[in-house]
C-alpha cells in the first residue's frame, strides 16, 4: 500500500506513464493463473521479465512490465523507487524506438487481435451502484503503533450493487419520512464483503456466522427537483461481526487462530434521482472499534480495541472505476 | 564469512535455454548455405532483437559456426558486455547441394517424419543433430546456475544461435513431440525467432515460450491490427 | 487533522460524518498513482495499443493496485 505512492510521487513517471504508454493495472494473483488468452499472454509477458521462472520464496509476477502490444517485453521490473522506476520506462522507449525505426520486412499477413473470451466474465453491474472504499485507522486516545508505514496505512477497494438493489434502497412511497431497513443481500455483502478490516492487507471474508448484528436502515429526508425526481436519504444502522479465525500458516507449517472482530456504527446521507434511477451522490461512514487479528490483515502487533473507519462514496467514471471489488469471485459475493 | 542468509540447498536449481533461430540469410546458390551471411533485412532484424528485453537474463550467448547465427546474436551480445561463442554443437543439421524451394520443403518433411534416416544423400538425422546440439546444452548448462537475488532467485539462463531444422529437431526429441508437432514447430519458426526451455531437477523439460509466439520478435505491432469497421469475424 | 481521539458515541447526532470520511479517504498526495489514465483490462490495452501505436506500461500487484492490496 505505501509502495503504491512511493512509485509514483515522482511527477515524471506519472508523465511518462500517461503520456507514451498505454498504462493498464490489474490483479497479477487471477491474471498469473487464469486459463485464457488474457492469463496466456500476461504469463508470456511474465515470463520473460524479472521474475521469470521464479518459484522461491513465492511464484508471484508481481512489478511492472513495458511491453509491445504483440507480448515483445521492453523492460520490467518490482521496485518502489521512483528513479529506477523512471529509468525503466525510458529504457522500454528506447527500445520500442529500435522498433519502431525499422520496418517489419517480414511480409506476412497482420493478424487481428484475437477475440478474447475470458474465463471468468466480468460481473461488472452496469446501471448499478459503484461504491469506493477506503479504510483507514482512526485517531486514538492512546497510540502504541510503531512509527512505520502500518501507522499511516490505509487501503481501497470498490463495492458492486445491481441496479435493482440501488433501487431498493430507496424507501417506499418516495416520500419524506418514509424508511425502511436495506435490502438483506445489501446489508449481507456490506457486512461480510466490505466491513473487513483491510487497513493494512487483505484479510478474507467474514463467514456469515460471523455477523452478530446487522441493521441498516434508509429513511427519506427530502424529496425535491424538478416533478419531485431528487429524494434524499440518511442512513443509519450498526454492524457487528466477531469470528475465531483458524488457518494453516506455511511458512511456519502450523495451525494458527486468532480472533477478531469489528463493532461498527453506521451513518450516511445519499441522493437518489428518479429519472435517472441512479444515486448521484453517496456517503457512508462505518466507524468503530475493531480488535484482533487474523491472516493477511497484518495485525498481531496491534490487537485493539482500536477505532477503524471505512468511508463509502459514489466511484467516478474513469476506467479506473471498473475496478473490481477484492473479493468479488467469492461465490457468495453476489447471494448465495 | 557471514553465513548466507538463505540456506543455498532450498534454492531451485532451474535454468533455462533461450533458443535462437538466426535472422533471414542473403541466398546465395553458389556457396554453401552454412556460408551464408545476414541479408540487409536480417541485420536489421538482429538489431531489432536488442530490444528484447528477455535477453536480459542470458549471461551466455552461444551460436553455431555459421555466420548467420554468430551475426543474429552480436548486437544483443554487444548490449551486454559479452561476445557470441561459437560451437560446433550448435550447428545446422549437415545437408548437401543446392535444392529447389520444393525439393527442399520435402526433404526438410522426410527429416522430420523419418528422423533416423538421412532425408537425402548427405544429410545428417534429426536423431543425430538432436543429440549433438543436446551435448552441447548440458554440457554448457552447469556454467549457468541460478541467480540469487535479494528476495528471490531466477534460474540461470543462456542464449543459442542456431538453424531451424536442427532446433526442431532438438526440440521434438527433447519434448516427445510427435511428428504433427514437430512439424508445427517448424511452420511456426520465424527469421528471426525465439523460444525458451527450462529444466529443473527431477521434472520433464518445459517449454516456456514456443516459437511462434512472439511473431516477428522485434517488430512493434508484431503484424497485430485492429479489424477495421465492417470487416467480417 | 481530526481533534478527537475517540469515536463519538452517537455519530448521527453529528455533522461531522463527512470529516470522519474526509480524514479516512486518501489525500490528493497519496494518490498520486490515479493521475495516470488506467486501464484495467489488460485485452483493452492491448486493443488501445494497437490503435495508439504505443507501449503498454502493465501495473501488476498482488490484489489490484487500483483497489485493495
Amino acid at each position: 500500500m505505501a509502495g503504491r505512492a512511493q512509485a509514483f510521487s515522482d511527477p515524471e513517471v506519472i508523465r511518462l506513464a500517461s503520456e507514451q504508454f498505454i498504462p493498464v493495472a490489474e490483479n497479477c494473483s487471477p491474471l498469473q493463473r487464469q486459463r485464457d488468452a488474457k492469463g496466456d499472454f500476461f504469463r508470456l509477458i511474465a515470463e520473460q521479465g524479472h521474475y521469470a521462472g521464479r518459484t522461491f520464496p513465492t511464484d508471484t509476477r508481481q512489478g511492472y512490465y513495458a511491453f509491445t502490444a504483440d507480448g515483445t517485453l521492453l523492460a520490467a521490473r518490482n521496485s518502489r523507487d521512483p528513479r529506477q522506476m523512471e529509468e525503466m520506462l525510458h529504457t522500454a522507449l528506447r527500445r520500442w524506438s529500435v522498433l519502431a525505426d525499422t520496418d517489419d520486412a517480414d511480409g506476412s499477413a497482420p493478424e487481428t487481435l484475437p477475440d478474447y473470451a475470458p474465463a471468468r466474465p466480468s460481473r461488472y453491474p452496469e446501471g448499478g451502484l459503484i461504491l469506493q472504499l477506503a479504510a483507514r485507522d482512526l485517531p486514538r486516545a492512546v497510540d502504541t503503533r510503531k512509527d512505520d508505514w502500518r501507522k499511516s496505512a490505509w487501503n481501497l477497494d470498490y463495492a458492486w450493487f445491481s441496479a435493482e438493489e440501488a433501487r431498493a434502497i430507496v424507501p417506499q412511497p418516495r416520500l419524506p419520512g418514509s424508511r425502511q431497513q436495506l435490502p438483506r443481500e445489501v446489508i449481507r455483502r456490506l457486512a461480510r464483503f466490505h466491513l473487513r478490516d483491510f487497513v493494512r492487507g487483505e484479510p478474507p471474508v467474514w463467514p456469515e456466522e460471523a455477523i452478530r448484528d446487522a441493521e441498516l436502515e434508509s429513511a427519506i429526508l427530502e424529496v425535491a427537483g424538478d416533478e419531485r425526481r431528487l429524494v434524499r436519504l440518511a442512513l443509519h444502522g450498526a454492524v457487528r461481526l466477531e469470528w475465531d479465525w483458524r488457518w494453516h500458516d506455511r511458512q511456519r507449517d502450523e495451525d494458527r487462530h486468532a480472533e477478531s472482530g469489528f463493532d461498527a456504527a453506521l451513518y450516511g446521507e445519499a441522493t437518489w434521482d428518479e429519472s435517472r434511477g441512479a444515486f448521484i451522490a453517496f456517503e457512508l461512514l462505518a466507524a468503530g472499534p475493531r480488535w484482533g487479528t487474523g491472516q493477511y490483515n497484518n495485525r498481531a502487533d496491534d490487537l485493539g480495541p482500536a477505532p477503524l473507519g471505512i468511508a463509502f462514496t459514489l466511484a467516478g467514471d474513469e476506467p479506473r472505476d471498473r475496478t473490481p471489488p477484492h473479493t468479488i469471485y467469492h461465490p457468495d459475493y453476489f447471494g448465495r | 564469512m557471514a553465513a548466507p542468509l538463505v540456506d543455498p540447498s532450498v534454492l531451485p536449481q532451474a535454468s533455462r535455454v533461450i533458443l535462437v533461430r538466426h535472422a533471414r540469410p542473403r541466398v546465395n546458390p553458389a556457396r554453401p548455405a552454412r556460408e551464408w551471411e545476414l541479408s540487409p533485412e536480417g541485420r536489421v532484424a538482429a538489431r531489432r532483437l536488442t530490444a528484447v528485453a528477455l535477453f536480459e537474463h542470458a549471461d551466455g550467448f552461444y551460436a553455431g559456426p555459421e555466420p548467420k547465427m554468430s551475426a543474429t546474436l552480436a548486437d544483443v551480445a554487444a548490449e551486454r558486455g559479452l561476445l557470441v561463442q561459437t560451437d560446433p554443437s550448435f550447428a545446422e543439421s549437415h545437408a548437401e547441394g543446392w535444392l529447389d524451394a520444393a525439393t527442399f520443403l520435402a526433404t526438410v518433411g522426410r527429416f522430420i517424419t523419418a528422423p533416423v534416416r538421412p532425408a537425402a544423400a548427405g544429410w545428417e538425422t534429426a536423431a543425430e543433430a538432436a543429440a549433438r546440439f543436446a551435448a552441447g546444452i548440458e554440457r554448457l548448462r552447469p556454467d549457468h546456475g541460478p541467480v540469487v537475488h535479494p528476495g528471490h532467485v531466477n534460474p540461470g539462463a543462456f542464449a543459442v544461435a542456431s538453424g531451424g531444422r536442427v532446433l526442431t529437431a532438438y526440440l521434438s526429441w527433447l519434448l516427445g513431440h510427435t511428428t504433427e508437432q514437430a512439424f508445427q514447430t517448424w511452420r511456426a519458426m520465424r527469421m528471426p525467432d525465439v523460444a525458451v526451455v527450462e529444466f529443473s531437477p527431477d521434472v520433464a523439460p518445459r517449454l516456456v515460450i514456443p516459437f511462434g509466439l512472439l511473431a516477428s520478435p522485434g517488430a512493434a505491432s508484431g503484424g497485430l491490427r485492429l479489424p477495421a469497421t465492417g470487416d467480417a469475424g | 487533522m481530526i481533534e478527537t481521539t475517540a469515536v463519538p458515541d452517537s455519530i448521527a447526532d453529528m455533522p461531522t460524518f463527512r470529516d470522519f470520511i474526509a480524514y479516512v479517504r486518501p489525500k490528493p498526495d497519496e494518490i498520486r498513482w490515479l493521475d495516470v489514465p488506467w486501464q484495467t483490462d489488460l485485452w483493452e490495452g492491448r486493443r488501445l495499443a494497437l490503435q495508439e501505436g504505443k507501449p503498454i506500461f502493465l501495473w501488476a500487484m498482488n490484489g489490484n493496485p487500483l483497489g485493495c492490496t
